[in-house]
């Protein structure tokens, strides 16, 4: 009876809670947060010791790696799901904090949430409490192949299917939907974070060289690419040296992150084509139509949609601004939520 | 991941006048590609579209290409074949043929489905509990001020602004003006008593002298509970019940001395140290005598119930 009431008060929010970054999207107004998925916690000794936080989101990001012992930075969300509930509460209380005024008369907002599809209910069920512990009067969740397919602009109602491969920082999830359901949806644990670690890895075996997740990082978005193309590119890169224990630097090309890749690409090229094997025909023809959609901060490794493409041997198209399609599509979700209150449910 | 796919050459074509020049998408795409002198099967190994659909791009014709978003990842993977610049055509093509969202009708994945009920229903049932609770309401609070003048927890808890009825000498029972004027009035004038802001009220023998010298209250104190004077010696008081009625009587030791409910036409006697402080549930139908003297209740009722102290 009162939601019109509520919607001129409260600020409803979708929130994409990824392993790399979260999203924020407000109601009315789009996007309005997104941050890496990193807390800072100082842990304070002596007779009033306690753990205060110290920042969150790009701040605590840059303290990565450069932290001193008695700060600890922590990314609180793992493969997708909660690793640390505590940490993972705090940190959305903050982002939220940010983006919702708390007024006088303003209520807790309403908060739809991502989870992956492969997600086991006490995964989801840790996701739904930390969003409550934070601050929502009310928390609805829905799988990130839907929200990625909804902001794609895909047309998930449709009796058509449709395909979505959404990789994120942690998991790469893939989904097969058609009439508003998901036919198919699977969720591997590769993403992001599996490629920096690969890069990590190889250099460490090859030039015998440490280097920090956020350079890792640096090199994927700079020289990453996921298909060998005419161009080789090369980047300067700082390490320690293991033998020395003396920083150096070195120079790494893309052919040679192209194959630090391979592992993790081959198991997201994996968990496509079983999606495809597992799709019913008539299904399948429409996705042979209309191709693949890559959703995701994954779909922006260069020329991963051609990996696909030749793998397949399906069209691959990578969504618009494909790092914000998951918020956007659980936003598409919040705006039609009053509408749609029958279908959502609080457990 | 094979390689050997046809490559266009690297020349970085400006596509700035895409828009301007009012060209449409496939059309810029066709001319890049046939100036390049690439062929439509070289597009279709790179994009994996058919040959129809590469055709229908080139023509524009997006109504034969399945949806819009398709469309634009088509744009967009044709134009990087191509090494072109894909913002500008797919500016130009928001402006042919803009995205739209889908509709979200029915995302089954965000749980079970709850039973829908109307927001018209809604109202009407939360204005259908308010009205019922608002009934509710009136009808207790119209049964408590009914049952209000018998009921003894009402009258007791009246008594903490209880009345005294001081008994003063008794008047001329014909000359109700003596009450405000002549020697004897001293002694019945109103004396205020300092701690309760009752009123001392002289009252003649008589009944009917009674409205007089309740005229006489201040008005500051018109609204507080009167005292009635009646001259001693006290003979014993009796009340006599007309209808049925609760009364309860204590003496001055505080001790009850008669308490109870009576029917019609019982006369009970009242008997202790006085003064006396009486309770009575139904004044209407109950006459106060002190000796052969009626007491006229009236003054000293409120919503039924008679509070008054005798000495």
């Amino acid at each position: 009876m009162f939601n019109f009431l509520r919607s001129y008060f409260s600020n409803d929010l979708a929130i994409d809670l990824g392993t790399a970054n979260t999203l924020i999207y407000a109601r009315g107004k789009g996007v309005v947060l997104d941050e890496p998925s990193v807390v800072a916690i100082r842990i304070e000794g002596g007779p009033n010791a306690k753990k205060t936080i110290q920042a969150v989101g790009h701040e605590a990001k840059l303290m990565l790696g450069r932290n001193p012992k008695e700060l600890s930075v922590i990314r609180p969300l793992k493969d997708g799901v909660i690793a640390d509930f505590t940490v993972t509460e705090q940190m959305l209380k903050q982002f939220i904090r940010r983006v919702h005024e708390s007024r006088l008369l303003s209520p807790s907002p309403r908060i739809i949430i991502c989870v992956p599809s492969g997600s086991t209910q006490v995964e989801r069920r840790a996701i739904r409490e930390s969003a409550l512990g934070a601050g929502a009067s009310q928390v609805y969740l829905i799988e990130e192949p839907m929200a990625a397919a909804l902001g794609a602009g895909l047309p998930v109602t449709d009796a058509t299917g449709s395909m979505v491969v959404d990789i994120g920082g942690g998991t790469t999830e893939v989904g097969v939907i058609s009439l508003g359901g998901m036919v198919y949806a699977n969720s591997v644990r590769v993403g992001g974070d599996k490629f920096d670690e690969s890069i990590i890895s190889y250099i460490n075996r090859n030039y015998g060289m440490q280097i920090g997740e956020n350079t890792a990082e640096h090199i994927k978005k700079t020289i990453g690419s996921a298909f060998p193309g005419s161009e080789v590119k090369e980047m300067e890169v700082s390490g320690i040296n293991r033998a020395e224990g003396i920083p150096r630097k070195f120079t790494i090309s893309s052919n040679e992150i192209l194959e630090a890749l391979t592992e993790p690409l081959n198991q997201v090229v994996r968990a496509v084509k079983d999606a495809l094997e597992r799709t019913p025909p008539e299904l399948g023809s429409d996705i042979a139509e209309r191709g693949m959609v890559l959703t995701g901060g994954g779909a922006l490794l260069k020329d991963l949609d051609r990996l696909l493409a030749e793998e397949t041997g399906l069209p691959v198209i990578v969504a618009d601004d494909p790092l914000t399609c998951v918020a956007r599509g659980s936003g598409l979700a919040l705006e039609k939520m009053d509408k749609l209150g029958s279908i959502f449910a609080t457990e | 991941m094979s390689e050997g796919l046809p490559q266009p050459p690297l020349t970085d074509i400006s596509t700035a006048d895409v828009s301007a020049g009012g060209w449409l998408p496939g059309a810029v795409l066709r001319a890049e590609r046939e100036s390049r002198g690439l062929t439509m099967e070289a597009v279709v190994q790179a994009t994996r579209f058919s040959v129809r659909q590469v055709d229908a791009l080139e023509r524009d014709d997006y109504a034969s290409l399945p949806g819009m978003t398709t469309v634009r990842g088509f744009v967009r993977s044709y134009a990087k074949y191509l090494q072109l610049d894909v913002t500008p055509l797919l500016d130009a093509l928001d402006s042919v043929a803009p995205l739209s969202l889908p509709e979200v009708r029915r995302p089954a994945n965000m749980g079970e489905a709850k039973p829908r009920i109307s927001a018209l229903r809604r109202a009407a049932t939360y204005f259908f509990v308010v009205c019922v609770a608002t009934i509710l309401m009136l009808t207790v609070y119209g049964y408590v001020i009914q049952q209000a003048p018998q009921s003894m927890p009402l009258a007791l808890n009246s008594l903490q602004n209880n009345q005294s009825v001081q008994v003063l000498p008794t008047m001329p029972t014909d000359s109700p003006s003596a009450v405000s004027a002549g020697p004897s009035v001293e002694s019945a004038t109103l004396v205020p008593l300092a701690d309760s802001g009752s009123a001392v009220v002289g009252v003649p023998a008589t009944s009917a002298v009674l409205p007089a010298a309740v005229k006489d209250i201040p008005a500051g104190m018109a609204g507080n509970p009167a005292v009635v004077a009646v001259l001693p010696p006290v003979p014993a008081l009796s009340v006599t019940f007309d209808g049925s009625s609760w009364i309860e009587a204590r003496d001055a030791t505080q001790k009850v001395v008669l308490s109870g409910e009576f029917s019609a036409g019982v006369i009970q006697k009242v008997e202790g140290k006085p003064p006396f402080q009486l309770w009575v549930g139904k004044a209407s139908a109950v006459r106060v005598f002190s000796g052969e003297r009626s007491i006229d209740l009236q003054p000293f009722t409120r919503a039924g119930v008679a509070r008054l102290t005798v000495e």
